[in-house]
């Protein structure tokens, strides 16, 4: 059994008359460990795949099996603790929480985990050197770059080891060279880790970073292709 | 006049938007839309800035119901009434001396000639006592005391008050003489026209029953005001007029002189209202016309300025002070949140090409809309307020006048409330209005420059703005100058001698250093400061200056008040940090909650700001209502505690004031309710103060007196070989030349002093007691007999509230030098009983045995409970007042939550997809309230309680004790508290319901 199944899965958004068909029938599997990319054009479907996936959003129809568990046959609140348990979570917009200094919103990932403020706090230390922000760790997000911003949503991303990693478009916000620095770092911490990563684009540039890139267009998939020379 | 101005120009503002409105018609349209944007939001919005409004608009309400209920009762009194011309006398009431028949004839051809005159009446004025025939002396509540009036009758009927009153008076015949009395006679007397009254008109001929009385005929009833019902004598609350032709008026009162009038009254053109405008003028032309021998009393004025000093509408702005305080800071609160959310927007109007100003004014027609909208709905919650205060005032005048055990005291009641209704003045309203929306106004117009200024770029980009160097050092600047001037205000203060300038100076200053200094992390100086102000103004009062001010100026009270309440919250905003440490320190255990503490804390704690406004909000009502809770029922407290004090412990005080009784001592003995009757007989001594004498009471008290009474608590001389106070009144029986003094009368009189008294001639005037010969000054004739010394063994301390306020003597050691002037006797009892029913049964029945007497009985719990049942009335109507400023909190905090909810949305869908349930979200919500409730209403309790302790610590509070109502004010703040959660539950619960998906699709 594959590391995530994905069957027949479908999704049509209804607000009144109008109703969209967002994803129609999609199935595929995500391989423990890989970099798995899902490009396509702006409004084809992939932030709502990735919803999907992730248990945030809950799909008209179809299957989703993670480490072997039905994620939509689960209550909100169980849904709720498998996202905290197994999976991290990286928003192109950072989502950080302004009122907490990097090291505190990295450490959030780990308390709602349930884990101890002393292993919370040692876990984001060092993830946070991990991701190349030493001595940035007491800072405000308002006072962080861009950059910098979404290197701090990454290492919460990780913080508690998940098996798996969400990415929504996370060099969306942010120019060319930083994009790059950051699917380096990206890379180098699927590496590491072994933590499986799924990132959302609609950039090229970004795919080439992954080991495999999923093709879709209007809520289906073209064709999923193995990327051989993997951009390091 | 302050009022008018603001108003005044409130309405120019609101003339100028309507106008820029409508020559900027496309921001008009987005201001409008915006309002559209969320119900909930407009809706909390308005609800929050119309409290304002209301609390505003119900205190001139009530100001204005109050003031015309006042000016009811001067109508009815004065009526047209401006002046009374009398000659002033020494000894004698006012308006006895006569005035000569000349003066009065130049004053009546003048004054009537006066254009600013429209009434001039020369009257005979006397008080005597009437009932129907045979009753006139009897003193059992079948004779009244009548300000019996003479006049002629072509005169009166020029006189303004008469209009269209068809009174004829007659002229003489040969029947009986015909008198006009008002309707409270006839009311009270129950006579009807044709029947006779009899009328005593000499006191001294009450118990000469032999000689016979005149009689008069009631020609006719009447009502109306002014001389209907002016008591020119006593002013008591029956006010029975009888007027009469002069010439029969002189045949009943047997008056031989050849002068006829004992005072000219004197109407000024206008009503009974205006007419007092022309006071200063009349008066002059009337001292013109008769120099300094008459004196002119201006009555209306005096009256009218009385009203207008003691309006209870003004207590009550001063407490919406408080309330539209919080409510200010509410809506800063509001607007800065409101900008914050447009900021976005606004950014990208600028971008493209929209000036600072036309921005701005998106947000100033925005708000305009919500302010007019809410002032409007305001009024209406003020006048609701004001009706239902007022209607709360009527219910409890309606307990207390059932409780008072005169007669006439439900009367008196029904009158009143007659003319105690509810009132508004239209000018109200409309200034109830502006002033209304002035208040949002300047907020909105500042939130709007502000935001008109803010950098396009990180306003686009939605990041937050950091406060600049520039901007930190302008405050420190601003702050320095504060501090200047601060230091120059304490300065004048001390040097002119103005305790509330000095205080206030010092006060600022010590607010403001902390400001003032370039410093980033200014937590242990502004905690210094802060703790320096508060502990300086606990201790204020050891400066003499302050000392000998506090408690006399309100002004220098509130400023206390003020400083410790900022000082507190300066305190608290500056150490959001260290209780946010401190909380997750407690709460760091709590595994599941730990994340929902940090990121709650984390929103309150680090939006300083903010939250110092809120806590601020809640602390500023929670203030006020405990300062409210704790005076009065401390007040209420002493009152209980001295129960024993009233009557010296017995349970019955029984007054006789005429000098004779229908019941005599042995038969009152031997009731069977009664029980360790004891005598006390009241007389008046001179008694030197320096190189004058002054009148004081001695009481000369008997052995049972000595033996049962509960004074306990007196200050006595050492070295006398008495333990206890027992001996001490045994010492006073056994050692004749000693006495106890009360301090509430002589407060300066202490243990040991020798007191020097004098018999005081008596006057034979037993109309009027003691009340009226009290007021004046003792001229040499009237002190008789050489001086006795007494030595003071013991003192009874100055705040017992007791009816026997003055000297106590054992009766067998009053000096024979002092006996002789006349003695009232009132006799003090034990009722039989060992329950308190029991008690007042038996006071029940004693009280319909001795009806018939002229005993008047008052028992001591009958006391107790009316003047507790009008302290409790009157704390909950000021309370219930506060608790529409409670609203500010309660609403404002549901606004800060909702505001809070848009404003995190996305952060709110983060946190669910990483892994925050339902549950969590929803708790941080209500943790994040409580954490701002919980510290503001602590806040304000703290810095109230702390206010008050400080109030009963001035000298003028010598002797007072303070007590805390603990129970009600934590109900009271539990309610608050619960209340305050129960309006975030539905933010709370719409943010635990936020879909993570959709909240984080858009860039809202
Ligand atoms: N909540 C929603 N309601 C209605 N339509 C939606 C909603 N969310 C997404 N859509 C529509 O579904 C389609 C796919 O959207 P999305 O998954 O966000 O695309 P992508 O991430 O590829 O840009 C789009 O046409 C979009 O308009
Ligand atoms: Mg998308």
């Amino acid at each position: 059994m594959a590391f995530v199944e994905v069957r027949d899965l479908s999704k049509t958004y209804r607000s009144g008359e109008v109703s969209v068909e967002a994803l129609k029938e999609v199935s595929f599997d995500i391989h423990e460990g890989e970099i798995l990319a899902i490009l396509g054009p702006s409004g084809c479907g992939k932030s709502t795949l990735l919803n999907c996936l992730s248990g945030i959003d809950t799909p008209t129809d179809g299957k989703v099996t993670v480490k072997g568990v039905d994620l939509h046959s689960l209550k909100d609140d169980e849904k709720t603790r498998f996202r905290a348990m197994n999976m991290g979570f990286v928003f192109q917009f950072y989502n950080l929480i302004p009122v907490l200094k990097a090291v505190e919103n990295v450490e959030l990932a780990m308390l709602t985990m349930g884990s101890n403020e002393k292993k919370a706090r040692e876990a984001a230390m060092e993830i946070l050197a991990k991701v190349n922000l030493r001595e940035r760790e007491y800072y405000l997000p308002s006072r962080l770059s861009g950059g910098e911003r979404q290197r701090v949503s990454i290492a919460r991303a990780l913080v508690h080891k998940p098996a798996i990693v969400w990415a929504d478009e996370p060099t969306g916000a942010l120019d060319t060279k930083t994009s790059n620095d950051l699917m380096n770092l990206i890379a180098e911490l699927n590496e590491t880790f072994n933590q499986t990563f799924v990132i959302v684009t609609h950039d090229e540039r970004v795919s080439a970073y992954s080991n495999r890139v999923l093709h879709m267009d209007s809520g289906r998939i073209l064709k999923i292709e193995e990327n051989r020379e993997l951009k390091v | 006049m302050i009022i008018q101005t603001i108003s005044l120009f409130a309405g120019i503002a609101v003339i100028a938007i309507v106008v820029s409105m409508i020559r900027n018609p496309i921001i008009f349209k987005i201001g409008y839309r915006n309002i559209h944007r969320r119900k909930s939001d407009t809706f909390l919005v308005i609800m929050g800035s119309l409290i304002g409004t209301a609390l505003i608009m119900g205190s001139m309400a009530m100001n204005d119901s109050f003031q015309k209920f006042l000016y009811s009762q001067i109508e009815r009194t004065h009526g047209e009434i401006d002046e009374m011309v009398y000659i002033p006398s020494d000894n004698q009431n006012v308006g006895k001396e006569f005035i000569p028949n000349s003066k009065i004839k130049i004053l009546v051809d003048s004054l009537s000639k006066n254009e600013q005159v429209d009434g001039v009446l020369p009257i005979l004025s006397r008080t005597v006592s009437t009932g129907l025939p045979g009753e006139a002396r009897s003193q059992t509540g079948k004779s009244f005391q009548v300000s019996m009036i003479g006049l002629k009758a072509d005169q009166l009927s020029r006189w303004p008050d008469v209009d269209g009153v068809d009174l004829v008076l007659p002229s003489a015949r040969d029947e009986l003489p015909e008198v006009v009395i008002n309707k409270e006679l006839a009311e009270a007397a129950e006579v009807e026209v044709g029947d006779t009254l009899e009328i005593l008109a000499d006191p001294g001929q009450r118990l000469l029953f032999w000689i016979p009385l005149p009689e008069v005929r009631v020609a006719e009833i009447v009502e109306g005001n002014g001389i209907l019902h002016y008591q020119i004598e006593n002013q008591g609350p029956n006010a029975f007029t009888m007027l009469i032709d002069i010439e029969e008026a002189r045949e009943v009162l047997k008056i031989s002189v050849e002068d006829y009038y004992n005072a000219l009254v004197v109407s000024n053109r206008g009503d009974f209202l205006t007419g007092e405008r022309l006071t200063d003028e009349v008066v002059g032309s009337i001292k013109s016309l008769v120099g300094e021998e008459l004196v002119v009393r201006e009555v209306k004025k005096d009256s009218l300025s009385m009203v207008d000093q003691g309006n209870i509408g003004l207590l009550f702005l001063m407490l919406s002070v408080f309330a539209i305080f919080a409510g200010a800071l509410l809506l800063t609160n509001i607007y800065l949140m409101l900008a914050q959310e447009r900021r976005t927007e606004l950014g990208t109007l600028r971008a493209i090409g929209y000036s600072r100003r036309r921005v701005s004014r998106t947000i100033l027609y925005e708000g305009f809309f919500y302010s007019i909208f809410s002032s409007g709905i305001g009024v209406l919650a003020g006048l609701g307020i004001a009706r239902f205060i007022l209607g709360s005032f009527v219910n409890l005048f309606e307990d207390v006048a059932s409780l008072i055990p005169f007669e006439g005291a439900n009367i008196a009641f029904n009158s009143m409330q007659s003319s105690f209704v509810f009132f508004v003045r239209i000018d109200s309203i409309a200034y109830g209005f502006l002033l209304g929306l002035i208040i949002p106004m300047i907020i909105i117009v500042y939130t709007g420059r502000k935001i008109s200024r803010t950098n396009i770029v990180t306003a686009v980009r939605n990041i937050p703005e950091e406060l600049d160097e520039r901007k930190r050092l302008l405050l420190n600047v601003i702050a320095a100058i504060g501090v200047l001037v601060s230091v120059v205000m304490a300065y004048s203060g001390y040097s002119l001698g103005n305790a509330t300038g000095f205080f206030t100076g010092v006060m600022l200053a010590g607010l403001l250093i902390p400001v003032a200094i370039p410093m980033k992390d200014k937590r242990l100086i502004e905690s210094f400061f802060s703790i320096a102000v508060i502990v300086f103004t606990m201790l204020s009062n050891s400066f003499d200056l302050i000392a000998s001010n506090s408690g006399s100026s309100i002004y220098l009270t509130i400023a206390k008040g003020a400083a410790i309440l900022f000082a507190g919250l300066f305190l608290i905003v500056y150490n959001l940090k260290t209780f946010e440490y401190l909380l997750n320190k407690l709460f760091q255990k709590a595994r599941a909650a730990a994340p929902v503490f940090k990121i709650s804390i984390a929103f309150s704690a680090r939006n300083r700001l903010r939250t110092g406004l809120t806590i601020a909000m809640f602390a500023v009502v929670i203030f006020v209502i405990t300062l409210i809770s704790i005076i009065p029922y401390s007040m209420e407290q002493m009152l209980v505690k001295s129960r024993d004090a009233i009557f010296a412990g017995f349970d019955v005080g029984a007054f006789s004031f005429t000098g004779e009784r229908a019941i005599t001592f042995t038969e009152l003995k031997s009731q069977l309710e009664v029980r360790e009757i004891s005598t006390v007989s009241g007389l008046n001594v001179a008694l030197r103060r320096d190189d004058r004498y002054a009148v004081e009471q001695i009481y000369a008290v008997d052995d049972n007196f000595i033996d049962h009474n509960g004074l306990t608590e007196l200050d006595f001389v050492e070295g006398l070989g008495i333990s206890e106070v027992k001996d001490l009144w045994n010492y006073l029986r056994d050692n004749p030349g000693t006495v106890i003094v009360s301090n509430s009368v002589l407060p300066d009189v202490r243990p040991g002093d020798v007191l020097e008294l004098r018999r005081v001639v008596d006057q034979g005037d037993s109309g009027h007691g003691a009340a009226a010969f009290m007021q004046r000054r003792l001229s040499s004739e009237m002190i008789d007999s050489g001086p006795i010394d007494l030595e003071v063994i013991g003192t009874i301390p100055e705040n017992t509230i007791s009816f026997f306020n003055g000297l106590l003597i054992y009766i067998e050691n009053v000096p024979s030098e002092l006996t002789g002037s006349s003695a009232e006797r009132h006799f003090l009892f034990n009722l039989s009983g060992d329950s308190g029913e029991e008690k007042k049964a038996n006071f029940d029945v004693l009280q319909d045995k001795i009806a018939s007497s002229s005993l008047f009985l008052l028992y001591v719990d009958d006391i107790m409970n009316l003047t507790s049942t009008m302290l409790q009335g009157t704390i909950s109507i000021l309370r219930s007042f506060l608790y529409f400023g409670m609203l500010v909190g309660i609403v404002g905090i549901a606004i800060i939550m909702f505001k809070a909810l848009h404003e995190r949305k996305r952060i709110i869908g983060m946190l669910k997809a990483i892994g925050f349930t339902k549950t969590m979200v929803f708790s941080s919500f209500l943790l994040e309230t409580s954490f701002i409730a919980i510290i503001g209403i602590l806040l304000g309790m703290v810095t109230g309680t702390l206010t008050s302790v400080e109030i009963y610590a001035s000298p003028l509070m010598e002797g007072m004790k303070l007590y805390i109502p603990w129970d009600q004010l934590i109900s009271m703040t539990l309610i608050f508290y619960i209340a305050s959660l129960v309006s975030t539950i539905v933010p709370s619960y719409s943010a635990s319901k936020i879909a993570p998906a959709e909240a984080l699709r858009y860039f809202e």
